[in-house]
């Protein structure tokens, strides 16, 4: 029957949407590990920002900004899109920020530091001197009360926020003037100068007290401290932005108005930028570079981010680590993988020469480790281990062992161009040296999914895995949750923690102890130095190329400023846009 | 007529019903389930996650989130938003005048253009004309709906610059009548060519069956002139089924418009329904799938209703 056929069409579409809805949950993950956005040293083809800042003469005008994706909420603790972010950054803004060095500056407050005393010597108690005549966009006062508000929110489960992580070590925060907030925690936090900043924000406590968290229109149109206030707010098409009159630094923002123009896709980027009609185009697709390349007047903006593209190697035959892999039990054929893969064509032809080979899981930041190489690329070293190790010529160009071809499984979110070719690169050098390489993608959530669902991950079931993770300014949680050895998930844990390469190494764990015990940098750096040679050594976690985030810019804007730590909206009062 | 309507009503109860179940329950077994809009979150914590999972009420048998849903449904209450943290009924309803806008537009000019056509066809039956204009059709017909959007994208926007590349007008300005036309008109373009397609090649067809019944023959013969004789008596009896297949085929540009409005940038309920299958957003995916089957219950009724006024053999009981 007719009625019954288009039902059932419209039923396809939703599987069809939620199966490829994978690449959106992969843009979610990726963006949040580590802030997105900008790159300090990054080799920019952006016309070079403007030595002499730019003065009042320079004002006015209407910047465009296309996304292809619209963002949910403007609440940072419930907004899950990524572009969410970019829009709030306008408008809220966090105690501090960070620059594109990955120092932390002041935002809201200034920075705390144990010299002056403000972080305790036993850096349980942190304490923000808040910044002078900073006002809300309704000309309400900024104060400690606001600081204090946001903890209470952010705690208060009836608000469903996204993460509690971190805030519930807190125990209390307390205001002893409008100026002072002071924030103590039950145990040692070393992340501690994150929480309430990027990429999150303090909430106007007498807007939003009283009122349910969920449902207010503070989500939508709220009330900031940043430099611009949002007029408009059109489903689907627009969110329009104006200058916030109260905004503490006089002369900023420089352009008069922001509108972020809401698009399908990328294809839609295309086009809205060829015609002119939008301005800068966020976050490309690796796979319409070639595409934006070609269209004058415009530039694409590279900047590096902390997110490293990199091959997951399980040691194990399905969850316990106690069943060796058939293969990668043995170092020799971690090593021997690791020697086979050429990075150079990966970079050169599928990525447009515009990201770097990456050596490190911390490729960005104090923590990340300098000085650090790949194995160089040897096919033939590849295939003496691999003899040594005694996998020899079946005949057929595969290699086998008492019986078992070497004959690999490799597993990647589907549905993502990129990726799917360097697989096939990586099948080709695999296969050169006598690894045959299955490529077997599923949607995200089944590889991503949690130990009650089967998750490929979390389950052990896969050989190599092809993903993207990025370590946070603070790179604690990341290097803790991916590599710890009581953050294999397991029956008994319930699957909790992303060990899924079910590395087991007490010198590993007792440095990630000692990099949380203390917040002396130095102490740390050496630390976590430590944890990445033990895991680059144990050859699991094979760095392929750092992901950069590319913008397009039109040549008529300037003065953004690449930062790799967070959105590249971060110093939007300080951009310029020339009419024609 | 009234007691007819009111029976199909009802009958539509337990269809809606049906349909709603089984939605709620596909959408609860795709991979991922009710909570992955949060479980990609890096800084989501299983903690987080189990906090916010009984925040929402997923913690429950399905059975009873099911009959929960249908109970706030039937008040008016379509849920929250996931995502938006919004009810979901403002949301689908904020968007739907542009969906409708669009399909009333893509009707009105397949059908203009679709009638004319299809009574040439007829009349000319046999000749080139009708042979171009079979052939057109079946082009027509053929088009994958995403590539012509973007082919017209790139013709007539990108190259020669003479229309928009999408969105219902420029941002944050006030929209007379005349730039809304020009901001529809490639997206009726596209969401038009199947169904002007199908109606010409149906109308064709049924106008060319009317005309060789003998009571066509014998006006002929009496010599009523060609236009009275093509327009009174045949079209008016070709007519009756094109009306019906007309209202029958509404709920396809439902269909073409959740592609033509995501190709367009166009803000409809489309486009939110795209956008929240990516972002798995259950209760606005259930909201809008409700909402559809409503449409297309409704288009079926108006055919049926169409149907016993225009043609006086038939009776409605």
């Amino acid at each position: 029957m007719k009625r019954m056929a288009i039902l059932l069409v419209v039923l396809a579409l939703v599987a069809a949407a939620c199966a490829s809805g994978t690449g959106g949950d992969d843009t979610q993950t990726t963006t949040t590990a580590a802030p997105s956005g900008g790159g300090g040293d990054s080799t920019t083809t952006a016309p070079p920002t403007t030595t002499v800042p730019p003065t009042a003469e320079d004002a006015g005008g209407i910047l465009t900004i296309g996304l292809f994706q619209e963002p949910d909420n403007l609440n940072p603790y419930l907004a899950v899109q990524t572009a969410s972010q970019l829009v709030r950054e306008l408008v809220l803004e966090g105690l501090v920020d960070a620059d594109p060095e990955g120092n932390y500056i002041p935002q809201l407050a200034e920075v705390p530091s144990a010299a002056d005393g403000t972080i305790s010597e036993d850096g349980l108690t942190v304490t923000y001197k808040l910044r002078d005549g900073i006002t809300w966009s309704d000309g309400d006062p900024f104060t400690s009360r606001d600081v204090q508000f946001t903890w209470e929110a952010i705690m208060n489960d009836a608000n469903a926020v996204n993460s509690q992580n971190g805030y519930d070590k807190i125990t209390s925060v307390t205001t002893p003037d409008p100026q002072t907030a002071v924030v103590t925690y039950s145990e040692l936090f070393a992340p501690a100068l994150s929480l309430f900043s990027i990429p999150e924000a303090i909430l106007p406590a007498h807007v939003l007290e009283g009122q349910a968290f969920g449902e207010a229109d503070f989500n939508r149109t709220p009330e900031g401290t940043g430099p611009y206030v949002v007029t408009e707010w059109n489903s689907g098409q627009s969110i329009i932005l104006d200058k916030n009159p109260n905004y503490r630094v006089p002369d900023r923002p420089l352009i008069d108005r922001v509108i972020f123009k809401i698009l399908p896709d990328q294809n839609a980027g295309i086009a809205q930028m060829r015609t002119g009609d939008i301005d800068v185009f966020w976050n490309l697709d690796s796979g319409v570079i070639d595409q934006f390349q070609n269209i004058e007047n415009a530039t694409i903006q590279v900047t590096p981010s902390s997110n490293i593209e990199y091959l997951g190697l399980n040691l194990s035959s399905g969850s316990d680590p106690a069943n060796p892999h058939f293969a990668f039990s043995d170092a020799r054929v971690r090593t021997a993988l690791a020697k086979a893969i050429d990075r150079t064509p990966i970079i050169n032809d599928l990525l447009f020469g515009l990201s770097e080979a990456a050596t490190s899981p911390i490729g960005l930041g104090w923590a990340a480790p300098e000085g650090l190489t790949n194995p160089a690329y040897d096919p033939e070293g590849a295939k003496a281990l691999l003899e040594e190790a005694g996998w020899v010529d079946s005949g057929d160009g595969i290699r086998e062992k008492d019986g078992q071809r070497l004959t690999l499984e490799i597993s990647t979110p589907a549905g993502q161009q990129v990726r799917e070719l360097t697989e096939q690169v990586l099948q080709e050098q695999f296969k050169a040296v006598g690894i045959e390489l299955v490529i077997n993608n599923v949607p995200a959530a089944t590889l991503f999914g949690n130990w009650a669902e089967n998750g490929k991950l979390k389950r052990g079931d896969f050989d190599i895995v092809m993903d993207t993770w990025g370590a946070d300014l603070d790179p604690d949680a990341f290097l803790s949750t991916l590599f710890r050895s009581d953050q294999i998930p397991n029956e008994a844990n319930d699957g909790a923690g992303w060990n899924f390469f079910r590395l087991v190494d007490p010198t590993l764990d007792a440095a990630i102890d000692t990099g949380r015990s203390t917040l002396d940098i130095p102490t740390r750096k050496a630390a976590y130095r430590t944890v990445v040679e033990r895991v680059l050594d144990a050859g699991v976690y094979l760095p392929l190329y750092k992901r950069s985030e590319l913008d397009a810019f039109s040549l008529g804007v300037t003065g953004q400023l690449p930062n790799p730590w967070d959105d590249f909206t971060w110093n939007i009062e300080d951009w310029v846009i020339s009419e024609g | 007529m009234l007691k007819f309507v009111g029976k199909r009503i009802l009958q539509a109860v337990p269809i809606l019903v049906g349909i709603s179940l089984v939605a709620f329950i596909l959408l609860q077994l795709t991979p991922g389930g009710p909570g992955a809009a949060y479980r990609g979150l890096a800084n989501v914590s299983a903690e987080d996650l189990a906090r916010i999972e009984a925040e929402f009420g997923f913690d429950r048998p399905l059975i009873i989130q099911y009959f929960a849903w249908l109970g706030q449904f039937i008040q008016g209450d379509w849920g929250i938003s996931f995502v938006a943290r919004q009810p979901v009924f403002g949301l689908i309803m904020a968007r739907l005048p542009a969906t409708l806008l669009l399909m009333a537009s893509g009707i009105t000019v397949s059908l203009i253009i679709s009638i004319p056509l299809g009574l040439i066809a007829a009349i000319k039956r046999d000749t080139w004309v009708d042979h171009t204009l079979t052939f057109l059709s079946f082009v027509g017909l053929s088009i994958p709906v995403f590539w012509l959007g973007l082919m017209l994208i790139i013709v007539f926007s990108v190259w020669l610059g003479w229309f928009p590349t999408g969105g219902m007008g420029p941002p944050g300005e006030d929209v007379g009548i005349l730039t809304r036309i020009w901001y529809l008109t490639l997206p009726t373009v596209a969401i038009s060519m199947v169904s002007l397609s199908f109606f010409t090649r149906y109308l064709r067809a049924s106008m060319i069956e009317t005309m060789d019944e003998d009571y066509m023959r014998f006006n002929k013969a009496r010599g009523v002139p060609p236009v009275r004789r093509y327009m009174r008596h045949a079209f008016r009896n070709a007519g009756i089924p094109f009306v019906t297949v007309v209202a029958i085929h509404i709920p396809e540009f439902l269909v073409g418009a959740l592609v033509v409005e995501t190709i367009f940038s166009w803000p409809g309920t489309g486009r939110l329904f795209w956008d929240s299958a990516l972002r798995f957003d259950y209760p606005v995916l259930m909201g809008v799938l409700v909402l559809v089957s409503l449409m297309v219950v409704a288009s079926n009724l108006l055919a049926d209703v169409l149907y016993g006024k225009l043609d006086p053999r038939v009776r409605l009981d």
